[in-house]
Order: structure tokens, then sequence, then C-alpha cells
């Protein structure tokens, strides 16, 4: 039997428990990744759009459906930030820059208005790393697999990451405080 | 910065366990606040994803989908098809170019037989051989009968082991004494260790050349063969009108010598030109006795090794047997095409991975600074 074959309950009206289980993940995860709530709906839709087309092409021995999702969408987020790093390019010259997210909601409901500034300051990658391991909860290899490291790569940067956040995280509270 | 905690750390604060340090704490409370946070996709998020897969499905049901291949699987099968197009081509422009050599070996052993009546000398094959034995015979010419030629064959055969190499050696004596030949040398040399060799030198009556041929050819595994033919008729024809002539001018001048009003000068020119035609006639003679010589035995040159060759070729067994032979010999050309593919559109398939994978790294780094800047 072959192990390559649709995704389950990927065909027909049966793709709705595939969205059902595992849209609020690959939300989230594009969330955080893009730190735009409203162009992560986007790149959510492309990602399933994307999911449905290229059904026949998941492959259960090398990731779940979730893994194949979260991959699938982080290479859609990927294509959009390639875009938009030339579209900003091209249009330097002739545009000033979009304003700051600030007024977009925030990354997750529940943050504070400090962690939501300290994870602004991150890099994309650093809260890539962040969202997969604290709030997707992937263990390492899976993480690794994804972004396309080793397991001990991947803590590795993960605790840069939460280093990075926490003393972010310490600058934005004392500037409150003060 | 404060300095990032150990990979091991991460694992176990991640697992639940406390910090035990300052730094440790701090990042444990930070991953509880993180884990708190709380975010699902809108309603409408939700909605329109299951739009996407509703008119994709209705088409699948009526048979309308378009289904293009991956971009992945049309890149991979583009370069193997490339690489076979490539191979193919090479393989068939290859075989044509050495398949040449092979044609023109037929025809000009064709044409030996064909030309023997004019020309003077002919180097009518040098036929290396793997197999076939009987095809070789077949491929072979053979002396024409009525006709004076001279008729070299060279052959080397593999025998098999020492003991064979022996005893073929034997056995070529034997025969060709038994085709009223002789053996004008022979070299047999069988070392302790390392291959064995035996070079005899043979001359067999062109009558049995035949049978000869066909004798030697069954000793082994002929790895290679060369038979040349002189003709030598015209060189016959030449010395016998040669003999006829200088005989004639003999009786003419004796003739004239029975003459008793030669005067003392003619004669003596006469006999003077008696005895040359004498000495040029005999000169002659000894010349066609040379050629017919030549003629009448055929000579062999026989080198026999010692080697793993098989030691005759395998007799057809029935259409079993013939269907197994043509069944193998499809399957040989197939591996062989197989291999030349393989060599010919290995380099490619090896650039075109190592490109793959330069390329994935390349993106990757990309990726990677993509999302620093991010």
């Amino acid at each position: 039997m072959s192990a390559r074959g649709t995704i389950p309950g990927a065909d027909g009206d049966a793709f709705a428990e595939l969205v059902g289980g595992h849209l609020d993940d690959v939300f989230r995860y594009l969330a955080y990744l893009t730190g735009d709530r409203s162009l992560a709906e986007d790149l959510a839709a492309d990602t399933f759009e994307r999911a449905f087309r290229e059904r026949r092409r998941f492959d259960p021995r090398r990731a779940g459906p979730r893994g194949w999702l979260l991959a699938i969408a982080r290479s859609t987020a990927l294509d959009h930030l390639r875009s938009e790093r030339r579209r900003r390019v091209r249009e330097q010259t002739y545009a000033q820059p979009a304003s700051d997210a600030a007024d977009a909601p925030g990354f997750c409901d529940g943050y504070s208005a400090s962690l939501e500034a300290a994870l602004r300051s991150l890099s994309a990658g650093d809260r890539e790393v962040v969202a997969l391991r604290v709030l997707l909860d992937l263990d390492a290899a899976a993480a690794a697999r994804l972004i396309g490291i080793t397991p001990t790569a991947c803590s590795t940067r993960l605790s840069r990451a939460l280093s990075r956040l926490a003393q972010e995280l310490e600058t934005h509270e004392l500037a409150d405080r003060t | 910065m404060s300095s990032p905690i150990a990979p091991d750390r991460i694992e176990a604060l991640l697992r639940g366990e406390g910090g035990t340090d300052r730094g440790e704490r701090r990042i444990a409370a930070l991953l509880d606040e993180l884990a708190l946070g709380a975010v699902s996709a809108p309603d409408a998020l939700r909605e329109r994803v299951l739009a996407h897969a509703a008119p994709a499905a209705a088409l699948k049901r009526h048979g309308l989908a378009l289904r293009l291949p991956g971009t992945r699987r049309a890149r991979l099968g583009t370069v193997l098809a490339t690489a076979a197009a490539i191979g193919g081509l090479a393989y068939v422009v290859q075989g044509q170019t050495s398949s040449t050599p092979v044609a023109v070996q037929g025809l000009s052993t064709h044409r030996a037989s064909e030309k023997a009546q004019g020309a003077t000398y002919q180097t009518v094959g040098a036929v290396p051989l793997t197999s076939a034995d009987s095809a070789s015979r077949a491929l072979a010419p053979l002396p024409q009968v009525g006709r004076a030629q001279d008729y070299q064959a060279s052959m080397r055969v593999a025998v098999g082991d020492g003991a064979a190499l022996s005893r073929r050696t034997s056995e070529v004596i034997r025969a060709t004494r038994g085709f009223g030949g002789a053996v004008a040398s022979t070299d047999f040399q069988l070392p302790a260790s390392g291959s064995g060799h035996a070079y005899i030198d043979l001359r067999v009556p062109v009558a049995r050349a035949q049978d000869a041929l066909a004798r030697f050819s069954s000793l082994g595994h002929i790895t290679s063969q060369r038979i040349a033919i002189e003709d030598l008729q015209p060189t016959v024809d030449r010395q016998s009108n040669r003999v006829r002539a200088l005989r004639r001018k003999l009786a003419l001048t004796e003739a004239r010598l029975l003459d008793p009003a030669l005067s003392a000068v003619d004669r003596a020119k006469l006999e003077s030109v008696l005895a040359d035609a004498r000495v040029g006639l005999d000169s002659v003679l000894r010349g066609l006795r040379v050629t017919q010589g030549r003629a009448a035995f055929a000579r062999f040159s026989l080198e026999l090794v010692t080697g793993s060759g098989p030691i005759a070729a395998k007799p057809q067994t029935g259409a079993f047997g013939k269907t197994t032979d043509r069944a193998l010999a499809v399957l040989g050309r197939v591996g062989r095409a197989g291999l030349y593919l393989a060599i010919v559109a290995g380099p490619f398939l090896a650039v075109t991975l190592l490109g793959g994978l330069a390329y994935r790294r390349t993106r990757r780094r990309s990726d990677r600074r993509l999302l620093e800047e991010a």
C-alpha cells in the first residue's frame, strides 16, 4: 500500500474536517509570523486553497496533516514577504512606507501591551520559532523539519529568541513605568 | 541582552519544569505568559476557506478538474526526460558509428571471394570475436578450389586452464598430421603462475584448409581471428607462360644449332643464347615451384592461451534453448543500453542534483534572511 495519497478528509465535503482541525493553528502561526492578523487571514486562505489543490502530494511519511499545512503556510508567507520586499523596493522612491501595524489587532488576545510590543520588535524568524514551539507546541524535531534546520539549532534559536524577547519585554515594561 | 539558556534547559522549561535560577525563572514566566495568549481564526476566514474547496470538489465530481502536474514533479520529469533524450541520442549516434566497421568487415569478407579472381593480395578480415564461433566460421573466407592462392589464418583461442592448454596443443599437432600437413614451429609456455600460451605454426594442404579451420575453431573460445588470402594465380600464369616461352626458345635454338652451315661465330652466339635460356628456365621453374608450394599449403598461426572464456560455443538445445538465448541476448542489449544511458546521463543528473541542492541551500539562506529582516 502506498503511503502517499490524499490527506485524510481532504476530498469534497470532508475538507471541512481538516479546516476545522487545523485552521486555528495555521492562522495563529501566520499571525505570529507576519504580526498582522488581516494579512494572516489572507495567507491562511491561500494556504488552504493551495493545500486543497496539492492534496495529492501529501506524504504522511514526511509529516502529519498539521505539519504539512504549516509547511504550506510557511511557504505562502515567505512568498508574500518576498513579493512585499520587491514591492517596497519598487515603490520606495514614490511612496512613504506604510504605517506601522501598531493600531492593528495584536498577535494574540490576552497579551499585555508590553508583550505585544516586545513581540513586534522581534524578527519574523524569532517569532516563527516561538510560535511553533510555544504556541503550537511542536516538538523540536517537527519544528526543525519545518524550518529546515537541525533540532539542536531549533532549540538554540528558540533560546536566543526568548532571551531577546525577555530583554525587549523588560525594556518596554521599564518604558511603561517611566 | 541576557545570555541565552542552554537548549536542553529550554526543552526542560517547555516540558513544564521549574527554572533553577533567575534567568530560567524569567523565561519560564515568559513561556507561561505566551502560552496564555489565544487567537482563533475568524468565522469569515473559515467560510472563505471552505468556499475554496466547494467549487473544486464540484468540478472534480463532474470530472472537469484540470489537474496539472506538480511543479517539482514536472521539473524532475523534465530533467529525466532530457537526460534520457541525451543518452538515447548519444547511444543512437554511437551505435551508428560503431556499427560501421562491422558492416565494412562483413562487406570486405564477401568482396574477398568476389574479387579473388583479379586481385593479387587481400586481407579479408581481422575479426575480433567474443562469441558465436559458428558465425565466425561462416564469416571466415576459404581458399578457392582450382585457383592458386596463398592462404594464411591467424587465430587466438582461449582454451581454459593449463591442462586444457597442453591437451589442445597436442590435439592441434595430431590433427595437423591427420590433415596431411606439418607443424613448422611450436612454442609452448606454461609458467607455474600466470597465463600460459602455445604458439603453433602449421602448414595444411589447401584442400583440407576448411576442415582445419573448423577443427581449430572448436578448440575453445576464439578471441581474435585474422585471415589473409593472396591470389597467386596471376603469378603462376605468368611464370608458366615464361616457362613455355623459354622452352620454345630452347627448342628453336637447339634446332638452329643442328644446321651444319652455321659459321663458328653464329654457332658461338647461339650456344650462348641456349645457355642463357637454360639458366632462365631453371630460375623460372624454381620460382614456379615455390609459388605452387605456397599455393599447395595453407598457413595457420595458432595462439592458444589459458583463459576463462567458454571452452566451446554452446550448442543450441532446440526451441527452448534458442528462445532462452534470444531472451538473454535481448536482456544483455537492454543492460548494455541501460549502462550506456547511466554513464552518459549520469554526469547530467549529478550536475542537476548538485544544482538542486545548491539552489535549496541558497533558498533556505535567503528565506532565513528574509525572516530576519521582516
